[in-house]
């Protein structure tokens, strides 16, 4: 591996560990977004049944 | 000041007198210290040229891991008998529950570590009949036993029980280790002494922080 | 929202720094003479470094706040920058490996801050995992902040011990081997600006995830008991 591919390795790996976080932040996000919807539902659901 | 020292002379002598009457600790500590030193030395006679070279750090690894067994089960029989709650209610202060089972586990610690002390001279061919060496290996378990009651507190309430103790007191203790196992190491090469009393002055100065902090932090972990 | 603006601004300067961080790092600065084109991985690999440092530093001081005034905000601060921490820890960790690997065609050394990095970095994983096991999310917070302010101790303490035990066992290695340039310094500096406003960013989406989830579960258990 000439040192350039070495570069580019380290660079890489940087990339990956910072856009990993950035995606476990966005999928807890996303399960957020759907349990806020459900609660919206049911709020909805029980004012038309009253 | 009477009272605290009443409390942990108690809570030793509760530990040594369950202990006395199970044998549980000491005996796999003891054991478990032996294995190691016993397997090690098999190991490095095969391959190593000087196995004596190698002999401070496996006596420390035997010491480490025999002391996290004594840890662990100081701790779970602490939880499964209910005793911690008991000790919770009792009229003493959280440092003083600390610093008793500090005591005890120091004192079965270093109970096994004399027992395996003599075998692991005649298996690695050193001279252990040295006072500073007995200090040393004083310091670095007092040290070992301080931070190991801390975080054992805490271990014990977890799912995964002993296996989340030696990742964070391997850790902790890295100053402590290193330390005691050159001290060790200097000692057994009969090293003059002037070039010992640093690391011995290091395990001293490190001992004292990590019993300071200890001590702080227990009244956090302990607090329903 | 200030919340909102505050994060926006910060995404917005992380990616200017970034790309300015770019730029000086694989253009402008100048190849190193004896390491060649590999050496310009230290413009990332030592502000990782010191930015893990600083995130273990911020979450013991949220954690001493959390002790201190038993705030769920402190806690999870905590939380986010012990995280981030791990982050970057790792990345200073693979890079410094990444580096040493055609220069001194090893891939570790044991050089006291690689070692005390690595050291920490199981320490603090493992009160992470703690942190889960248990199942008092009141005990949880306690005992995760207990073991931040410890760790963060612990730090200088390896870093020392460790480096006073090598110097009398001369180190084969060290990771600077070469002097500083001032453009070099003035590319360090600035990369370190952007790992920081990075680490900034991230934090405070992480934690403004965290209390918007609190916020939610708070919400539906109020409306499951009516």
């Amino acid at each position: 591996m000439s040192n350039l591919t070495y570069l580019f390795a380290a660079f890489a790996i940087i990339w990956l560990a910072v856009l990993v976080y950035v995606l476990a932040i966005a999928r807890r996000l996303h399960s957020l977004e759907t349990e806020l919807r459900a609660l919206q539902q049911m709020l909805e659901d029980n004012a038309r049944k009253k | 000041m009477k009272n605290a020292w009443r409390g942990i002379a108690a809570i030793v002598r509760k530990d040594l007198t369950v202990e006395l009457r199970t044998r549980e600790t000491l005996s796999t500590s003891f054991v478990f210290a032996l294995l190691v030193v016993v397997i090690f030395n098999f190991a490095f006679e095969l391959r190593v040229d000087n196995a004596a070279e190698l002999a401070p750090g496996v006596l420390w690894v035997a010491f480490t891991f025999a002391g996290i067994l004594a840890l662990n089960h100081s701790m779970v029989q602490e939880r499964e008998s209910g005793c911690m709650e008991g000790l919770m209610l009792a009229p003493v202060e959280r440092s003083v529950i600390y610093l008793g089972k500090f005591v005890a586990n120091s004192l079965y610690m270093l109970l096994s570590e004399a027992a395996v002390l003599p075998l692991f001279a005649v298996l690695f061919g050193v001279n252990v009949a040295i006072p500073l060496l007995w200090l040393v290996i004083l310091l670095g378990t007092l040290g070992f036993s301080a931070a190991g009651t801390l975080f054992s507190t805490m271990t014990v309430s977890t799912r995964a029980r002993e296996a989340l103790l030696p990742l964070l007191l391997f850790p902790a203790t890295v100053p402590i280790l290193i330390a005691a196992t050159k001290s060790t190491g200097l000692l057994l090469d009969q090293r003059p002494v002037s070039e010992v009393y640093l690391w011995i002055r290091l395990l001293l100065a490190v001992d004292t922080i990590t019993l300071v902090v200890a001590i702080l932090g227990f009244d956090y972990v302990l607090e329903e | 929202m200030s919340r909102d603006r505050l994060l926006t601004v910060l995404i917005m300067l992380t990616t200017l720094a970034m790309l300015a961080s770019l730029y000086l790092v694989l253009v402008w600065v100048p190849t190193e003479k004896t390491m060649g084109v590999i050496q310009r991985v230290f413009y990332f690999h030592v502000p990782s470094a010191w930015v893990a440092f600083l995130a273990f530093a911020v979450a013991a001081v949220a954690a001493l706040l959390f002790l201190a005034r038993r705030q769920e905000h402190w806690d999870r601060v905590e939380v986010a920058s012990l995280e981030l921490g791990i982050v970057f820890s790792t990345v200073a960790l693979i890079t410094g490996s990444i580096w040493a690997r055609p220069i001194w065609n090893t891939w570790w050394t044991w050089d006291p801050r690689l070692t005390t990095t690595l050291v920490m970095w199981i320490y603090y994983v493992a009160s992470l995992l703690l942190r889960q096991m248990v199942d008092s999310p009141e005990r949880s917070a306690r005992f995760g902040a207990v073991l931040a302010i410890v760790g963060f101790v612990n730090v200088p303490l390896v870093f020392l011990t460790i480096r006073l035990w090598r110097t009398i066992h001369p180190v084969l290695f060290t990771t600077e081997g070469f002097g500083l340039a001032p453009e070099m310094l003035l590319t360090l500096l600035i990369s370190l600006g952007t790992f920081t406003l990075l680490y900034f960013c991230l934090l405070t989406a992480r934690v403004r995830l965290e209390s918007l989830q609190a916020r939610l579960a708070q919400l539906r258990d109020q409306y499951l008991s009516e």
